[in-house]
């Protein structure tokens, strides 16, 4: 499409707009030319035009600009978490404090000379050291013989009866006589009555020959039975009693490694006693124990209280 | 947009919008707040503006802030204020640009808008209908009548004069 006479107001119009392309920009230039009368209406038109007014700024313009705040973030503890914290640095306060130190759990001593053979086989309660392997395979058949003391003291002691079972079989390990073996049984039947009629054993303990403590025992045993029927507990030791004498008179020619284990778990039976596990967490009973004491009193304490308090209201009817 | 893209619209528009809205309504405070609204409104949605259309931005929301406040203003004030204005540009500015802002001050608001956009700012038509909400047409045909106001207002004070 081309300039002419009736369209030229669009193309100067768009000239002013600066909307025409080079080429019309030149065709408008032309026709210009050509046509000198309508050159003034061009003009006219650019006048229109309005050029920026560079005076006219914005003042002040630093209130523009904007600095980004970084928020920090707050964090509010609720009573919940506080709660959960308090308990839980609570825990490891008490996990520290209860942790079994150094001197309340000893290894089990090898090679430990012997100062006293008796004292070594006799368990003692305030000695947590477990018995030493060497000195236990040293140990001689006479060793074995207690004396009406250390009965006693056993009895008193109220120490288990496995103990003296070992006793035993260590002796087998040093391939002891049958008659000592028989001996041994004898004190074994001693220690058993013991726990269970304290006349029994005195009267057993009496006897320092091993021959007659066998005969003793019984004797004893026989008639303890008939004494016995009148309590089932009684029976029941009595029949323990026999039943291990039985074992142990079949077991004397097995293999000494045997009796070894047997050793070693009365060993281990020991340290597991002492420790207690809260988790991964090693505790050491003896000092749960009074705290274990004082919460069960607490408890008697307040459940007895409902109870007397009940009582009294019974007793005074004014109280309903 | 990030805050030194924002900050940087500030340095080269600023004074840019502010030309365009104190051309338009004569009013330097009015028109100081409506740019200042129209960035504080750049700020607040800088995670949506386009930094290459940050400008044209700027301009389409101060025009209708601008629209706004003429609406809201009473035509008797506006025309008090540029008769004071017009005191000022008649002692700085020569005689045909005297005659000139005479001649935009007897267009409507959206003509001389158009005017102001096409002339100070160089957008082409589609850019313009876009800030003013107006299609291509529109803007060409609202626009070449401006000019033809103007150039006859200008025809006729030389004539008179």
């Amino acid at each position: 499409m081309t300039i002419n006479r009736t369209n030229y107001e669009n193309y100067f119009l768009r000239y002013v707009d600066g909307d025409l392309s080079d080429a019309e920009k030149l065709m408008v230039d032309g026709f210009v030319a050509e046509n000198t009368n309508l050159a003034t209406q061009l003009e006219s038109l650019l006048q229109t035009k309005f050029v920026p007014d560079t005076t006219v700024v914005f003042a002040n313009k630093e209130k523009l600009y904007k600095k980004e705040n970084k928020e920090r973030t707050v964090l509010f503890f609720t009573w919940q978490k506080i709660a959960v914290a308090a308990a839980f640095i609570g825990l490891v306060f008490m996990a520290w404090i209860l942790m079994p130190t150094k001197e309340s759990v000893h290894p089990i001593v090898i090679n430990a000379p012997i100062k006293n053979k008796v004292a070594d086989l006799i368990p003692n309660k305030e000695s947590k050291h477990p018995i030493a392997i060497n000195s236990i395979e040293k140990n001689k058949a006479t060793d074995l013989m207690p004396t009406k003391k250390t009965i006693l003291s056993n009895s008193n002691k109220k120490q288990p009866i496995n103990h003296y079972a070992v006793q035993f079989k260590k002796a087998v390990n040093n391939k002891m006589s049958t008659q000592q073996i028989n001996t041994s049984i004898a004190i074994l039947d001693n220690a058993t009555i013991k726990a269970n009629d304290s006349r029994l054993t005195i009267k057993n303990n009496e006897n320092n020959s091993p021959n007659k403590a066998l005969n003793s025992a019984a004797t004893d045993a026989i008639a303890l039975q008939d004494q016995s029927e009148k309590t089932a507990t009684a029976n029941k030791t009595l029949a323990a009693s026999e039943q291990l004498n039985i074992a142990v008179s079949n077991n004397t020619n097995e293999s000494s490694t045997k009796m070894h284990r047997t050793v070693y778990k009365e060993l281990d039976t020991e340290t597991d006693n002492n420790s207690l596990y809260v988790g991964s967490i090693e505790l050491n009973k003896d000092k749960l124990r009074g705290l274990f004491r004082k919460a069960a009193s607490l408890l008697k304490r307040k459940s007895d209280e409902p109870t007397n308090n009940t009582l009294i209201a019974q007793n005074n009817p004014s109280f309903n | 947009m990030t805050e030194f893209e924002y900050n940087q619209c500030v340095t080269l528009y600023a004074d840019n919008v502010f030309r365009f809205i104190m051309k338009n309504i004569g009013h330097e405070a009015d028109a100081r707040d409506i740019v200042q609204s129209a960035f504080e409104k750049m700020w607040l949605n800088k995670q949506h503006v386009i930094t290459e259309k940050s400008k044209s931005y700027l301009f389409t929301v101060a025009y209708h802030q601008m629209i706004d406040h003429i609406r809201k203003t009473k035509k008797t004030k506006i025309v008090s204020s540029f008769e004071q204005d017009e005191r000022v540009v008649y002692q700085t500015n020569n005689q045909l640009k005297e005659t000139l802002m005479q001649a935009l001050n007897q267009l409507n608001e959206t003509q001389k808008s158009l005017v102001l956009l096409k002339d100070y700012e160089g957008y082409n038509y589609q850019e313009i209908g876009e800030i003013m909400n107006l299609s291509e047409s529109q803007v060409k045909v609202y626009l070449h009548r401006a000019r033809l106001q103007l150039r006859n207002y200008l025809v006729s004070k030389e004539n008179i004069s």
